[in-house]
């Protein structure tokens, strides 16, 4: 059976397609909200902290399908909270959609076929998010008025990310296969961050703990340490491969054994601040030795 | 009843129930994992004194392992969770950690925690890192050698402790074919210890002692020296026996291990003046785990 679908109305009563002015709020509407309900049911769920008051049958066309298999279609960047509150099944999302994806998400899985606006993920602590576009600014950061930013699952974009990625983010995993814009990290209190593309300085600034992992080939020699952290030095250690593996598991863009036989030099910091961040950059077994060579 | 012409007594081997946790130790390679695992399970032979009873399982293959290297699985077993966990600690801070470039995780899953990670991380002075994958916790130590890798915590399960079979022969010299032949084929049991040196205990003991301080003292009953002088458990005949003492994370885990050690003994010790297999017990005072030679060999 497939997805039970809602595809967003080009014009409802709210006028919520009219542009940017209004916005919608789809925190809730997620699978396991909607397993026991029917179509009318459905239909009749108001949507919370709209500009106008409305409920899912003035904006969506409902179609029938598996209750814990949810596929929002055509969706727009004034869409906010997708996925907010999920914790359990698939939501798939068609479109570009606005700020503060997977806010309070505990579990389940929630793909979007677009980009998303800022603050992806900030609420995320559990469960599986995929982005194939670009995300914006502040994903995965602490939101306005929170300490603390993503605290738990991972979040995979094939795409580019935009500023202050991970800012004060506390626990879980980040793989961005594009490149990242400046600011990545900074604060950053624990996690992973893994960044296939190129990342712009500054980064790391003020980073207490956690990893950020630079996974290009060719990361080596293009990149000094941020300002606060040691120099690059060779390191060696078996839980290397298990980040690696785990890594790889949420987003499986490498060669694994070519990974798994590639060496890590580390960076800790911010030292300024008195952390102990790391930054992983990845080195071959050539890199390495003209490392020692040059230190000798 | 008689296997390959020894007598099978018809009796029953008495265990009593404890707690256990499995570790997988892994290293560089084969050999300092096996190593640290020696170094960890050593005086483990009998809660008695040692706090826990302690014994290489098996290896474990890299692919088998949370880092892909070559591991050893040990399993310890003692009377409450407490103590387990105290000495799992000691166990590991001592032996495994002190080996060079070993790490180790839990090998089981369970309601019941057990310490590890989560204690030990307090070598790292402040430098420690925890690490969480795939919702488990991990510590990473730095130590001279890079990173001493452990997981926070590893879980515990009921388990039974003293399953066992006496050989009695002529010779010493046939008992310890015997009980020889019988690990062999004991070690390929999954699940299971034996815990004394060479998995054979030669002091089996019984409960009490004329000493008031003393709460075991040596099963005269199968000293061969003192036939004359007290009841005699020995056949006409024996010149020597050996007690194979097993513990096991279940009932069943026990019976699988006697049946083939039993067998593996008949089947070499016929050869050597293996007389009979016998059970030691404590007449069903000591614990509640019974079993019966005869049915375990149907």
């Amino acid at each position: 059976m497939s997805s039970l679908t809602l595809k967003l109305k080009l014009s409802g009563p709210s006028g919520a397609s009219s542009g940017n002015s209004q916005r919608l709020n789809l925190c809730g509407i997620v699978p396991h909200r909607l397993l026991d309900k029917s179509i009318q049911e459905i239909r009749d769920l108001e949507l919370k902290d709209c500009d106008s008051p409305a409920v899912v049958g003035d904006l969506f066309e409902v179609s029938e399908g598996q209750r814990d298999r949810l596929a929002l279609v055509g969706l727009k960047p004034y869409c906010d909270f997708v996925g907010g509150d999920m914790q359990s099944g698939w939501l798939d999302i068609e479109g570009t959609v606005g700020d503060h994806v997977a806010s309070g998400m505990r579990g389940g899985t929630l793909t979007i076929a677009g980009s998303t606006g800022q603050y992806a993920c900030s609420g995320l602590r559990g469960g599986r998010v995929i982005v194939q576009g670009n995300i914006g600014d502040f994903a995965a950061a602490a939101p306005p008025g929170k300490l603390t930013g993503m605290s738990g699952g991972s979040f995979v974009v094939e795409g580019s990310c935009g500023r202050w990625l991970g800012s004060r983010m506390r626990r879980g995993t980040v793989v961005i296969n594009g490149s990242v814009d400046l600011g990545c990290a900074s604060r950053m209190i624990a996690g992973t961050i893994a960044i296939a593309g190129e990342v712009a300085m500054p980064f790391g600034y003020g980073m207490a703990r956690g990893t950020v992992m630079l996974m290009a080939a060719d990361a080596w020699g293009k990149k000094c340490s941020p300002p606060g952290f040691t120099d690059f030095t060779p390191c060696e250690s078996s839980f290397f491969p298990m980040l690696v593996r785990a890594i790889y598991d949420h987003a499986p863009w490498w060669e694994l054994d070519e990974l798994l036989s590639c060496h890590w030099h580390r960076a800790l910091g911010d030292r300024a601040e008195g952390g102990y961040g790391e930054i992983l950059m990845r080195a071959t077994v050539a890199e390495l030795n003209s490392h020692r060579v040059g230190h000798a | 009843m008689h296997i390959n012409g020894i007598e099978i007594q018809d009796t029953f081997a008495e265990a009593f129930p404890m707690t256990a946790t499995r570790l997988i130790i892994t290293a560089a390679d084969r050999f300092w994992a096996r190593r640290a695992a020696e170094s960890m399970t050593g005086f483990a032979t009998s809660v008695i004194a040692c706090g826990c009873e302690a014994g290489i399982e098996r290896e474990v293959a890299p692919e088998g392992t949370a880092d892909g290297r070559p591991g050893i699985s040990v399993l310890l077993f003692s009377t409450s969770g407490a103590e387990l966990e105290k000495q799992v600690v000691r166990r590991v801070g001592q032996c495994v950690l002190t080996c060079p470039s070993t790490s180790v995780f839990s090998g089981m899953d369970g309601e019941k925690q057990v310490a590890l990670g989560s204690h030990l991380r307090y070598f790292g002075d402040g430098f420690q890192i925890s690490k969480v994958i795939a919702g488990k916790r991990f510590w990473r130590i730095p130590v001279m050698d890079g990173e001493f890798v452990c997981e926070d915590v590893t879980y515990r399960v009921p388990a039974v402790g003293g399953g066992n079979f006496l050989v009695l022969s002529e010779t010493l010299a046939g008992a310890l074919k015997a009980c020889e032949a019988a690990m062999g084929a004991m070690r390929q049991v999954s699940n299971v210890i034996m815990p004394f040196p060479g998995g054979v205990a030669r002091s089996g003991s019984k409960v009490g002692s004329k000493y008031k301080s003393l709460n075991a003292s040596t099963n005269d009953a199968f000293c061969p020296t003192l036939r004359q002088v007290t009841n005699t458990l020995l056949p006409e005949g024996v010149g020597a026996a050996l007690e194979v003492v097993i513990d096991g994370l279940t009932e069943a885990d026990i019976v699988r291990a006697m049946r083939v050690g039993i067998r593996a003994a008949c089947e070499v010790g016929g050869r050597h003046g293996l007389r009979a297999v016998t059970g030691g017990n404590y007449g069903g005072k000591l614990g509640r785990f019974h079993f019966h030679l005869h049915e375990i060999l149907k």
